[in-house]
Formats: structure tokens, C-alpha cells, sequence
């Protein structure tokens, strides 16, 4: 198995909690089978263990979370340069945010222009993500996911605004800013 | 607001301000591209199988790609209208100056990877190059947003070559004999759909027979001139004007010129922006 495939694996149960294989693999952008194969590896090696509430489910393990610490200490990144788009992400962030509440709050007579809010502010969130994943490339998957998700928004499904239940805007830029937070070292800002 | 409005007011200048913000508006315009218009997907798609012998999975993935390049193509001509020439003239690579010509010659190439900026390319290295292209009269079926978007680009292309379009009707025919008999050279697309002009002919491409516009081969002889294939691709950030296959005067027509052209569509296939758009005539 990839060496750089096993580190998207461990980060995509490492920022989702707990995630099915076709999640993971969505996640960590590799085939379902892939994703598959590498957990039942991780699970036999005991860094990733199936989550008995929700069958189907995996888990880190704490000698997976440390494992994963292990890797991502040795992956060979420009740290100086994804800090500096971490400070861009922060600000990505916070309008991401007030947009999505805005929307959220908005009545319906207001909702499409608060739809067309958070459409302007994930086109700037992609940007982001495409920094990361050209500084990052196991990140690759982020900037597709969230245009995914703002296409379904732009389509009219507003479920892909902010829904945990799909891969939502707010998902995926939620799994970003974690990504982010370990791969740095940092803790979430209040 | 529609969705055109949204990325023609919204989006797209925040793609003119910085390229860095291209590829998220190319990957975020495909996206919604793709969901907004499930028939051309599946005929681009289905096109593909035929022509490249591709696996569904590996046609959605190259649809997605073709529709990424014409939304780089908007952002990148955004980006452009916003700067000085030098800066778009940096942007290209090492041009073929070798295949250009002093004698009159007819460039053609396809709606791929970005014509116009190439065309604006081409016109620094040949004097008085004219482009010929369907105008943006009502019957050119475009959302308000970006037709308003486009008569800004040619209005800019136009101001940036120091001539204007071409277009397509009797009377701009009239002056593009004009301008062909002086041994001026013309600028034009092959792949133009036969079922957007009054002349159109059968053509067979990858096998498949399918109708596009009959003028070029009445333009080659008026102007008793050669045909200079090529195609203009996206590379990374910038632009490389790729020379095709010269066709002599008095051999040319349209099948000529296709084949001429469809090896770029095979190499570059993420760039063509036609493939459900050229009317199938089996």
C-alpha cells in the first residue's frame, strides 16, 4: 500500500471521527476498494479499530492517532508556507461562517441572496484549497469536494450548505480546518 | 440572483484579480456546469467513449476537465483584460516562430485551451491578422451575464489587436474578401457547428461523421493562400501556441483541415470544448 495513501486514510477517520470506507475514500480521494483494503490492513495492525455502535465504521485507535502523528512529523512539506495560508484560511473561515449563519437566519424571500453569499465565499474557500493541496497534495481532494458542494448549492440543494449528513460546504471546510490544525501542530482557535 | 449573474458579477472578478483564484473558479463553474446540463454531459461523454475508446468513469472525469478549461479560458481573459500587454505576451512560452510565414495564410485552429488569447498572441508576430467569429447578435443564444461578459472581452480583443472582428454575415464576408485579396492573413476556428451557420458540411472526425461550418475552404480560395494548423493550450500558468500541419493552397477542405486538427483533439482532448457540440450527420 502507498505510503501517502495509508497518511489520507488515517487523516480522513483522524478528521471525520468515525467514517465508512466510501467516506473514507472520499475523503482521502482513493477508490472505495482501496480504502477498503488499507482499513482492514490498519485494523489487523490495530491502529484503526470498527466502531461497534455503527457497524460498518472505523476508528483510530490511540496507537493509530500516535502512528499518524509519527507520519505526518516525517512528511516532507513546506510547514513555513502552510502557515501562511493557514492565516488566509482564517480569514476564509470566519467569512464562511458569517455567510452560512446569514444564510441559515436568512427568511425565505432572503435566501437566495444569501445562497449567492455563500456561493462568492466558497468560490474563496476553494482558493484556499488549492493552496493547501499545492502545498499539501495528499489535500487534493478538498478543493473538488467543496466545488461539489457549492455546485449542489448552486443547483438548489440546500442540504449541501451546511448538512452533516452530506458532504456539506461546512463539512468539508470543518475537515479542512482539522486537517490543517494537525498537520500544524495547532489547537482550534476560540 | 441566477447562477450566471453570481459567477459573471461575483465570481469571475475575483478570478480577474488574481490567477491564484482560477483554478477554484475552474473547478467550482465545472462542478455546477456539470449538474446544470445532464444532456450535454452525457453527450460529450458518450462522444468521448466512441472517439478515445474511454471507460465511462474515465469520460465524466475527462468531461469535468473540458469543462474546467473553457471556465479557465473566461477566468484567464479576465485576468488579461485587467493587464498590460507585456504581462499576457510573458505568459506564453517559446512561440514556433518558424512555421510563421510572410505570405498571406489562413491560422486555424479549434475552440480549445484558449483561442482568443492566442489569436492576441498571434497578432504580436503577424502584421495585420484579422479574426473572424460569429458576433454577439440576439440570435447567439447567451444568458444576459455573459453576454455582457463577452462584448466586454471583444471589445477589449478588438481594442488589444487594433482591429475588429470579422463576423459571420454577407456583408463581413464582403470585407474579409477585401482584406484576403490585399494578402492579409485571417485568424478563424474549424470546429464551428453546422448547425449554427447557413453552409455546412459533412465531415468525418475519429470516424464519426459530423457537420461543421463550409466557409474556410471558399476563404482558402479567394485568398489563394495556405492553412496553418494549430491550437493554443493552457500550460500550468501560462500559454503555448502549438503549430499543426501546414495545408498547401488548392488541397484544402474541410476533411483536410480536420485531419490536420484532430491529433490536438486527441493530445489535448481536457481542452476541446465541442464535444457534444458538433451535430452528428450518420
Amino acid at each position: 500500500m502507498d505510503a501517502s495513501v495509508e497518511v489520507a486514510v488515517s487523516m480522513a477517520l483522524r478528521v471525520c471521527g468515525r467514517a465508512d470506507a466510501a467516506r473514507v475514500a472520499r475523503a482521502a480521494g482513493c477508490e472505495v476498494g482501496v480504502a477498503r483494503e488499507c482499513l482492514e490492513a490498519f485494523v489487523a495492525n490495530g491502529v484503526v479499530a470498527p466502531v461497534a455502535t455503527a457497524p460498518g465504521s472505523f476508528a483510530l485507535t490511540e496507537p493509530g492517532r500516535a502512528a499518524l502523528g509519527r507520519a505526518l512529523a516525517a512528511e516532507v512539506i513546506d510547514r513555513p508556507g502552510l502557515a501562511t495560508i493557514y492565516e488566509r484560511f482564517l480569514a476564509a473561515d470566519r467569512a464562511l461562517k458569517r455567510a452560512i449563519s446569514a444564510w441559515q437566519l436568512a427568511p425565505d424571500a432572503g435566501k437566495p441572496a444569501a445562497r449567492d453569499a455563500v456561493l462568492t465565499v466558497a468560490a474563496t474557500a476553494g482558493g484556499v484549497a488549492f493552496d493547501v493541496a499545492r502545498t499539501v497534495p495528499r489535500c487534493a481532494p478538498y478543493p473538488r469536494r467543496i466545488a461539489d458542494a457549492a455546485a449542489a448549492i448552486a443547483t438548489g440543494d440546500a442540504r449541501f450548505v451546511a448538512s452533516p449528513r452530506v458532504d456539506s460546504l461546512h463539512q468539508v471546510w470543518f475537515e479542512l480546518h482539522e486537517d490543517l490544525l494537525v498537520t500544524l501542530g495547532r489547537t482550534r482557535e476560540p | 440572483m441566477s447562477w450566471e449573474r453570481v459567477r459573471y458579477a461575483r465570481l469571475l472578478p475575483l478570478a480577474a484579480a488574481t490567477r491564484r483564484f482560477a483554478d477554484a473558479y475552474a473547478a467550482l463553474v465545472a462542478a455546477v456546469e456539470a449538474r446544470r446540463d445532464p444532456l450535454r454531459r452525457a453527450s460529450a461523454e458518450q462522444r468521448m467513449q466512441r472517439w478515445l475508446g474511454l471507460a465511462p468513469d474515465a469520460a465524466r472525469r475527462l468531461h469535468r476537465r473540458c469543462l474546467r478549461s473553457e471556465a479557465y479560458e473566461e477566468a484567464d481573459a479576465a485576468y488579461f483584460m485587467r493587464r498590460p500587454a507585456a504581462d499576457l505576451a510573458a505568459a506564453f512560452g517559446p512561440s514556433a516562430r518558424a512555421a510563421l510565414a510572410d505570405e498571406a495564410v489562413l491560422y486555424v485552429g479549434l475552440h480549445l485551451g484558449s483561442p482568443v488569447l492566442g489569436y492576441l498572441h498571434l497578432t504580436t508576430m503577424v502584421p495585420a491578422l484579422a479574426l473572424i467569429a460569429r458576433g454577439l447578435d440576439p440570435a447567439n443564444p447567451l444568458p444576459d451575464p455573459k453576454r455582457r461578459f463577452a462584448a466586454a472581452k471583444v471589445a477589449w480583443t478588438e481594442a488589444r489587436a487594433g482591429r475588429p472582428f470579422f463576423g459571420t454575415d454577407g456583408e463581413s464576408m464582403l470585407r474579409v474578401r477585401s482584406h484576403l485579396r490585399s494578402g492579409r492573413s485571417l485568424y478563424l476556428l474549424a470546429d464551428v457547428p453546422g448547425d449554427t451557420v447557413g453552409r455546412a458540411e459533412p465531415c468525418r472526425l475519429f470516424g464519426e461523421a459530423v457537420r461543421v461550418a463550409a466557409g474556410l475552404p471558399t476563404l482558402a480560395r479567394i485568398a489563394s493562400s495556405p492553412v496553418q494548423t494549430l491550437a493554443v493550450t493552457r500550460d500550468g500558468r501560462g500559454f503555448t501556441l502549438r503549430m499543426g500541419p501546414r495545408v498547401a493552397a488548392g488541397t484544402i477542405t474541410m476533411p483536410a483541415v480536420l485531419d490536420a486538427l484532430a491529433p490536438f483533439i486527441r493530445a489535448h482532448a481536457h481542452e476541446w470544448w465541442m464535444w457534444a457540440y458538433l451535430p452528428s450527420a450518420d
